[in-house]
């Protein structure tokens, strides 16, 4: 496993890096060797705006929100297929589990959401993605599943506070609490 | 064999027709069709229309390619702005053996200008055109002011082990099994064409799934061979999903909700922090001016930076079960998500936050080391063992006892860094390095600490 570095941009260009490459180019530049550049391995584009990202290690996705009110994950194809298990492939959702292929996944909000600034994956059991979750800027949280087709689902009520600036952007995360007490 | 035709407009595309003898006029619109494919038997349901049968394996044949430089050329001759149908349907008649020829791709003049040069005819990076195995098959009349003459491209025979799906692809009983077959199928031909026109794979012709729906679409961005083309809307698949808000306690919301465990959500606003248990639903708040509004209650002098009061960076360091919130006011909390070992008997009070600390320190806020600037990132990564040599090593090892570093960005580039571990009993380490790269110990100074629930707004300190 090898860490990388996603950026989001404005004009919604996503470019996600190897570091390891990054790093090496660094150092043996500064050694005044001429590194051909090859660290990046994701080159998209998202139409819009992009801000929120979100980065699954163990099945391999990587997820931007953008201005469209839409969240696409990228599912880029595996050598050695899915990681995770899937059933016979008898709906879409299943296909697309296989990584056989490059996959892209569009999960479009309604209309009553906002932007999206933070995106976060939500877990099943197992440690695999099973879910995506989006807060907008007004508060509200949304839950889409990934795989299986079905509604986005609202799950909170909006508790924007008052700004006089506006609505920033509203960070939230997502975590398994285990830690015993 | 059926034949379809796959039109192209500048997002948006369609199949015409799925059989020879009953090709529909092709959008007559001023909208210009930049692109027209041909393939045969293209199913309507791949775009999310009504499926058919999956269509029967194709044997490529050779099929010659124009001269694209002559193309263009007599592409500059005044052409009409609107596109015939009937030569469409000429060309799709005559033109092609459908049992040889799979795809075609056209060059139709644009409406808006009667001289286009390749440039335009194929955007910004036409110039990096590059066309293997090409021959002239013929240059269209300078009269002929109808669609200009095709480019027909050789197409590579489908790797018989390429696609798993196809080598079994006889039992098309499953409906999804037949869609992915043709949504990879006619990306695959996608590609080839691309290919062949301008000398790369596009990346960005690439499958999209939309769960929400339930259907998969073939994304074609404009300009095609650029993932850095200019924006634009993939009208295609603006959908307007469907959507529910649901009442947590619902068996809707059990059933969705129920399988993700006992999953908390952290939603962080421009003051105060708030936990919701995805399980239970339950929501708690976390507002206390002493503790969280205190990152963001930093005073920065410069009206300009009054904006940032927002908790807008979160970093997550699952090996320390930390979460680490920074306001752009200049401070950070750091929290530790708790749960009981055991379920408590009414459910209540079963997640909490704990707050850690408040960083900078006290003795920190006292010395001044705080600038009076925004804070503008926050970073947390582990801290690995000093090489033996004073060389540079890539992938150091991790210090024995899981060991992060906070590193504390300001606009005037001051960094401010704090060591993190977790100590006996689960409590939070913090040190810092003096000068000498010797540590001290913060724990004195972290400012206020406090349990909340997830619950409500009940909490205990300690």
């Amino acid at each position: 496993m090898e860490e990388i570095l996603v950026t989001a941009a404005d004009n919604g260009d996503v470019v996600a890096f190897y570091t390891k490459p990054l790093a090496e180019r660094v150092h043996r530049g500064l050694a005044g060797e001429e590194v051909p550049f090859s660290a990046r391995f994701l080159v998209e584009n998202v139409y819009s705006s992009a801000w929120g990202l979100a980065i699954h290690s163990m099945s391999r996705l990587i997820a931007v929100s953008s201005n469209l009110h839409r969240v696409t994950v990228f599912a880029p194809a595996l050598i050695n297929g899915s990681l995770q298990p899937y059933m016979a492939a008898t709906t879409m959702g299943h296909l697309t589990q296989k990584r056989d292929r490059n996959w892209r996944i569009l999960v479009t909000l309604p209309d009553a959401a906002g932007n999206i600034p933070n995106i976060s994956f939500v877990n099943d059991h197992f440690g695999n993605a099973r879910k995506i979750c989006c807060v907008d800027i007004s508060g509200d949280v949304w839950i889409a599943d990934l795989w299986d087709p079905g509604p986005v689902l609202l799950f909170s009520s909006r508790f924007a506070p008052p700004s006089p600036f506006g609505a920033g952007p509203f960070r939230f995360d997502l975590f398994l609490a285990n830690h015993s007490n | 064999m059926g034949w379809g035709i796959l039109v192209l407009h500048d997002m948006d595309f369609g199949i015409d027709a799925q059989s020879q003898s009953a090709i529909e006029p092709l959008p007559t619109s001023q909208t210009p069709v930049t692109r027209v494919a041909m393939v045969p038997d293209m199913p309507r349901h791949v775009f999310g229309q009504t499926p058919i049968q999956a269509s029967p394996n194709m044997e490529p044949a050779d099929v010659q390619v124009l001269d694209l430089e002559e193309v263009t050329a007599a592409s500059a001759t005044p052409t009409t702005t609107t596109m015939p149908t009937t030569t469409t349907a000429t060309i799709a008649t005559e033109g092609f053996d459908p049992d040889s020829s799979l795809v075609v791709d056209l060059l139709p003049p644009r409406p808006h200008s009667p001289h286009p040069t390749i440039s335009e005819a194929l955007g910004p990076d036409a110039e990096q055109l590059h066309i293997t195995n090409v021959s002239k098959i013929g240059a269209p009349t300078p009269t002929d002011n109808s669609l200009l003459a095709p480019h027909r491209f050789e197409i590579d025979a489908l790797p018989a082990g390429d696609d798993p799906v196809r080598r079994d692809g006889n039992d098309t009983s499953a409906e999804g099994e037949t869609i992915f077959w043709h949504a990879i199928e006619a990306k695959h031909w996608k590609a080839v064409a691309w290919h062949h026109l301008y000398g790369i794979l596009p990346t960005s012709v690439g499958l999209i799934y939309t769960p929400h729906l339930g259907m998969a679409h073939i994304q074609c961005a404009r300009g095609g061979h650029s993932p850095f083309a200019a924006a634009s809307n993939l009208s295609s698949i603006q959908v307007y999903p469907t959507y529910a808000p649901v009442k947590r306690t619902s068996p809707v919301w059990i059933r969705e909700h129920g399988q993700m465990g006992q999953t908390c959500i952290l939603v962080t606003g421009s003051t105060d922090i708030h936990m919701h248990n995805l399980t239970t639903g339950c929501s708690s708040r976390l507002d206390d001016p002493a503790l969280c509004q205190r990152p963001s209650s930093a005073v920065i002098t410069p009206y300009p930076f009054r904006h940032c009061r927002r908790l807008n960076m979160i970093a997550h360091v699952p090996p320390l079960n930390l979460v680490v919130i920074g306001s752009m006011y200049g401070r950070v909390i750091l929290l530790t998500p708790l749960r009981r070992a055991e379920p408590a008997p009414n459910q209540k009070y079963y997640h909490y936050i704990r707050v850690d600390a408040v960083l900078p320190s006290e003795s920190d806020e006292r010395a001044n080391r705080r600038p009076n600037q925004p804070l503008f990132g926050i970073a947390v990564g582990p801290v690995q063992r000093p090489p033996p040599s004073g060389s540079f090593k890539l992938g150091g090892k991790m210090a024995d006892q899981p060991t992060y570093r906070l590193m504390l960005h300001y606009r005037d580039f001051t960094i401010l860094s704090y060591e993190l571990r977790r100590g006996l009993r689960g409590g939070l380490d913090i040190s810092t390095r003096d000068r000498s790269g010797e540590l001290r110990s913060r724990n004195g100074d972290r400012g206020f600490v406090g349990i909340y629930s997830c619950e409500g707004a009940e909490y205990g300190v300690g």
